[in-house]
């Protein structure tokens, strides 16, 4: 589904991902791990298709296409979704017309009748319950006064609501307490099918408790350096990220 | 100097001379007390002359192309078949007391006073002026800033038209009164000098929608003045929308004056027109006075929208609100400029302003200009100004859910729109303004 070969981005001139391969298909979760400052929100706005990045060598296939050529609403159309590390407040416009715009946007695009008001109500009331979203943030501006957690509930409220093929989580632990994030995890489980496929960004181990990935990677200074199971997450855990720093660069850690 | 006041010189003779004509056309009327009002108004005219952009309050708004016009009074002979004109359609709203100009001239078979009554009396300027032109004496004039506002000078000079409104003591749950200017815009380019004259009596409460809208696209210039007399604990909504096409100017002056415990709102939407000069001028005259003006703006192509208010607070424990917001498309220019005097006995002041104005295209431009004027000293004012492009992360965010890029944009610039038509009270009037942001935005590549 996602092929990224020797991917290279840098922002304001500064080079932060420098030779990114990664591979994830369908059905599979997949989680990026690292420490604070190794590319992994770089790596996530660059599938997403953030301005501020700039790619500068190597190339990213989702289903057969040159994802880097697509727009970022082009990206969210055939099944991109990048969930936010830091939602944004959109003052003045209701989360209910956002997401029903959106929606809508996505099925035209993909060839589906638009969703009327009745329709569309029906569906997001289904897709809250596996957020256990309160009903009043519906008509509430977007994210504006939401607490942490109710912003990253909505986020999962979107991705459900959009039923992307590849969703990615940006930090989606960050901010959230345990029941938040017992909640949030668990809507992203129910998200899971065959059909699609999930990249966890995150730096903490404690998230994958409750979204139990197929492969972890290590990103260190812009590259993977190690790959594995799930256990990888609980080595990291225990061991911190210093181990997998010498992985990538001995002589960097003497000096 | 040189070119410049040449051009201010000769737009006045022509407006002599137009106002000769004017006087010779009176008749027997060119003796009273209205017609002696006119000439002194010509003659303070003809000594101040027209603004040029070295005067402070005008240095924004080049009048060039307005002085060079040579603009006639309207005639009845000018005036358009009003036969396929539905006056309820421009605003959709059924239960109004409706008086409908065309041309700035009273048009009887278009307007409805079927609402009117005794607690309420909505009559058109010139008949008042024929029946009993001493009530016009005494509500006329109120505020005097012609050295600030030659062109108040000049409705003086001109006006036979507009409307009279009047609230009785106590009187609430009114229809609101619809005041429906069209301008034909077609031949000679026309002077429209409406005057708008409202007394709200005390305990009273009054909603008021000015609309300005065209019929065709030739060229015009309004030229309005509105007083406003608020008395003790009266209330008074304000609606003004200015949706005239782009032949024409539209140059206005609005003097309010409130007493002790009333209030006065204004909310402006400006649309149309090639040149917009507003000029909206508030005095708090008694205790506990309080003064809301709300302004939107949305300029496209190179229309020059210019607004300048004036909030003063006269008296102690008053309230003013104040918040413009431009959104500037294309070649636009807009201008902000708004001032609040606090004089010494105006203690417990509490005055907050802000103009915000977003600029959606590279060559679009906008000034902001707040004074504070504060001459007491336990008081409370604050103000705040911002020229911004719409948010890169919330377009962002929008974009990534699906929504292509103009379609975000559209988002985001109705937001911050809609704001102002939140605050207005009337729900049809609310659907109405709606449909214009999103009419503006769609022309302007925007949805």
């Amino acid at each position: 589904m996602l092929e990224i070969r020797n991917l290279h981005a840098r922002v304001e001139g500064k080079e932060i991902l420098k030779g990114v391969d990664l591979t994830v298909n369908a059905g599979e979760i997949h989680a990026i791990m690292g420490p604070n400052g190794s590319g992994k929100s770089t790596l996530a706005g660059v599938l997403a298709g953030r301005e501020l990045y700039e790619v500068t060598d190597g190339e990213v296939i989702y289903k057969g296409r040159n994802l880097l050529d697509l727009s970022p609403e082009e990206r969210a159309c055939e099944g991109v979704f990048l969930a936010f590390q830091y939602p944004i407040e959109i003052p003045g416009v209701s989360n209910t017309y956002f997401l029903k715009a959106a929606l809508n946007a996505v099925r035209k695009y993909r060839g589906l009748a638009e969703l009327d008001a009745v329709d569309f109500l029906a569906l997001v009331k289904e897709k809250m319950q596996l957020v256990e979203m309160k009903h009043e943030l519906l008509n509430r501006p977007v994210n504006e006064g939401f607490s942490g957690g109710e912003k990253k509930r909505n986020e999962i409220l979107q991705m459900a609501v959009l039923n992307p093929t590849l969703g990615i989580l940006d930090e989606t632990d960050s901010g959230l307490d345990i029941d938040a994030l017992r909640i949030v995890a668990n809507g992203v489980n129910k998200l899971r099918s065959t059909e699609n496929a999930t990249v966890v960004v995150t730096h903490y181990q404690r998230l994958l408790n409750y979204i139990i990935p197929d492969f972890v990677h290590v990103l260190v200074d812009g590259r993977i350096v190690k790959s594995g199971d799930k256990d990888l997450a609980f080595h990291l855990e225990e061991h911190g990220y210093d181990w997998a720093r010498e992985l990538h660069d001995p002589a960097e850690q003497e000096a | 100097m040189g070119m410049s006041t040449n051009k201010q010189d000769k737009a006045l003779q022509t407006f002599r001379t137009n106002f000769e004509e004017f006087e010779r056309g009176l008749n027997g009327a060119g003796n009273s007390a209205m017609h002696k009002r006119r000439r002194a108004a010509m003659e303070r005219l003809s000594e101040r002359g027209f603004p040029t952009m070295q005067d402070e309050e005008w240095r924004y708004t080049n009048l060039g192309g307005l002085l060079e016009t040579q603009f006639e009074r309207p005639t009845a002979e000018l005036l358009p078949d009003t036969t396929n004109i539905d006056p309820v359609s421009f605003l959709g709203m059924e239960e109004t007391v409706r008086l409908t100009f065309i041309d700035g001239v009273f048009c009887a078979e278009l307007s409805d006073r079927a609402l009117t009554s005794d607690a309420l009396r909505v009559q058109d300027f010139a008949s008042v002026l024929e029946n009993d032109p001493d009530l016009i004496l005494s509500l006329a004039g109120g505020i005097d800033d012609g050295d600030e506002h030659p062109f108040s000078l000049l409705n003086d000079a001109f006006t036979e038209q507009g409307a009279v409104i009047h609230v009785a003591k106590n009187a609430t749950d009114l229809p609101p009164v619809h005041l429906l200017f069209l301008t034909s815009g077609g031949g000679q380019p026309l002077l429209i000098s409406p005057r708008i004259l409202i007394k709200a009596e005390a305990n009273s409460e009054l909603d008021i929608i000015e609309q300005y809208a065209g019929l065709g696209d030739g060229r015009s210039l309004t030229n309005i003045v509105v007083e406003i007399d608020v008395a003790d604990n009266a209330h008074v909504h304000h609606v003004k929308l200015q949706e005239e096409n782009e032949g024409a100017w539209h140059i206005s002056a609005g003097y309010a004056r409130i007493a002790r415990s009333a209030s006065y709102a204004n909310h402006y939407f400006g649309f149309g027109s090639r040149l917009v000069r507003n000029h909206l001028h508030t005095r708090m005259d008694g205790v506990g006075a309080e003064c809301i003006l709300n302004g939107l703006f949305m300029p496209m192509d190179s229309q020059h929208m210019d607004h300048h208010t004036v909030i003063d607070h006269a008296q102690p424990h008053c309230n003013s609100h104040e918040l413009y917001k431009g959104l500037l498309f294309d070649d636009s220019r807009g201008v902000f400029s708004g001032k609040i005097i606090v004089r010494p006995d105006a203690q417990k002041t509490d005055a907050k302003q802000a103009n915000n104005n977003l600029l959606l295209s590279g060559n679009a431009l906008v000034d902001t200009k707040p004074q504070l004027e504060i001459w007491a000293d336990d008081v409370k004012c604050t103000h705040g100004a911002t020229i911004g492009r719409l948010d890169e992360d919330a377009l962002f965010y929008l974009r990534s859910r699906g929504l292509p890029k103009a379609k975000a944009n559209s988002i985001l610039s109705y937001a911050f729109a809609s704001e102002l038509v939140g605050r207005v009270r009337l729900g049809a009037l609310r659907a109405h303004l709606d449909a214009a942001i999103h009419n503006r935005l769609e022309r302007t590549g925007n949805a």
